[in-house]
């Protein structure tokens, strides 16, 4: 928190170094004291840049991705509700699901796309950096949603048979437990 | 304070060297979602105290050697400051008197040099050697530097460098 608010100020220090005083006469700085130095690490900067791109790109479809996650969390359970949990069915939420189930899934490949197609020209350092949680959490989004789209399917074609409702309670949960895992997956990058 | 310090023979004249395990210098910026600092330990440098008592300072860093906990945002920062071309952050700094508090130095980033003047805090340590702590604001497009965005949000404009600088005298 502290070390928050004291970044907070370096704008403001910022501007207060700007209004100093220039020296009235700049001393020189043409001495070297340094050797010539060690051989830098060698830098792909083109595939930086084509990194940075694909990566930005990731990022807005990760945004859109959280959206359409959270609609499909919220009408699937509002499909959930009108089919399983009170009264006869309706049905009329079963479009919108599927739409949104299925908008999930293709949002999820092309943004997951957009981060495997960038290259990697740096050698990365090992530990547990925020990346690592990012990919972690979204590894675990990619599992729940390999097995909400399999048991999905699976629940629409057990259509009047006893078992259908706990394959769509089960369904439902993985539903939660998926975007709670997107939503960890995005906020790691965030906060 | 750097005065008294060398009149009391704490940083005596001579040559002085950076000792890389117990130096940093770190970088702050901040972001709309969250502030970001980043570290580097692969620190050179040597100070020159001349005998009339004018200071001369050399510090360099590579670009490459910043952490900040996220390897992606260290990838992000590499090719903002454009590490292929310019691999090291280089300061220079120079104080003409021993009775100056601050160096009037400049700094190399992203091979564009700018004045700054920065105010240093000296302290002897119990081993003999001596640490050098100061601090200073850059602006990052005044150094043509694209600044970074997160959820295309750019990064704040200023950035602040930290110094923290053990030195031993060469012998």
């Amino acid at each position: 928190m502290l070390r928050a608010m004291a970044l907070i100020l370096v704008a403001s220090a910022a501007r207060g170094a700007e209004q100093q005083p220039p020296p009235a006469e700049e001393p020189p700085l043409d001495f070297h004291l340094l050797g010539e130095p060690k051989p830098p690490l060698k830098v792909d900067q083109s595939a930086l840049r084509r990194r940075r791109t694909l990566l930005t790109l990731h990022q807005g479809a990760g945004m859109g991705l959280f959206a359409v996650a959270l609609a499909n969390t919220i009408v699937g359970q509002l499909n959930y509700s009108d089919r399983f949990a009170s009264g006869p069915s309706t049905g009329r939420y079963q479009l919108a699901h599927q739409i949104t189930a299925y908008g999930t899934l293709g949002v999820f490949g092309a943004t997951g796309l957009l981060a495997l197609l960038a290259p990697r020209p740096l050698p990365r350092s090992p530990g547990l950096d925020r990346i690592w949680w990012h990919k972690l959490t979204i590894g675990a989004a990619a599992a729940g949603m390999v097995a909400e789209a399999v048991l999905g399917i699976w629940t629409a074609r057990r259509e009047g048979y006893l078992n259908q409702p706990d394959l769509a309670a089960v369904h439902l949960a993985i539903g939660y437990f998926t975007f709670a895992a997107i939503s960890t997956s995005v906020g790691v990058i965030v906060f | 304070m750097l005065a008294a310090l060398v009149a009391a023979a704490i940083l005596a004249p001579g040559t002085w060297v950076v000792v890389p395990s117990g130096s940093t210098l770190r970088y702050l910026v901040v972001h709309k979602l969250h502030p970001v600092d980043g570290v580097s330990t692969d620190v050179e440098g040597k100070v020159l105290v001349r005998p009339d008592g004018t200071v001369l300072a050399e510090v360099r860093v590579p670009v490459a050697s910043f952490k900040s906990g996220d390897g992606n945002r260290d990838e992000h920062m590499m090719e903002a400051l454009e590490a292929g071309t310019w691999p090291f952050v280089v300061f220079k700094g120079i104080a003409q008197r021993q009775t100056d508090q601050q160096m009037d130095g400049e700094i190399d980033l992203h091979g564009v040099k700018k004045r700054y003047r920065v105010a240093v805090q000296v302290s002897p340590q119990p081993d003999r050697t001596v640490r050098v702590r100061g601090q200073f604001d850059v602006r990052l497009e005044a150094h043509r530097i694209e600044r970074p965005s997160l959820f295309f949000i750019k990064i704040d404009d200023a950035c602040r460098i930290e110094l923290d600088l053990l030195l031993r005298e060469e012998k």
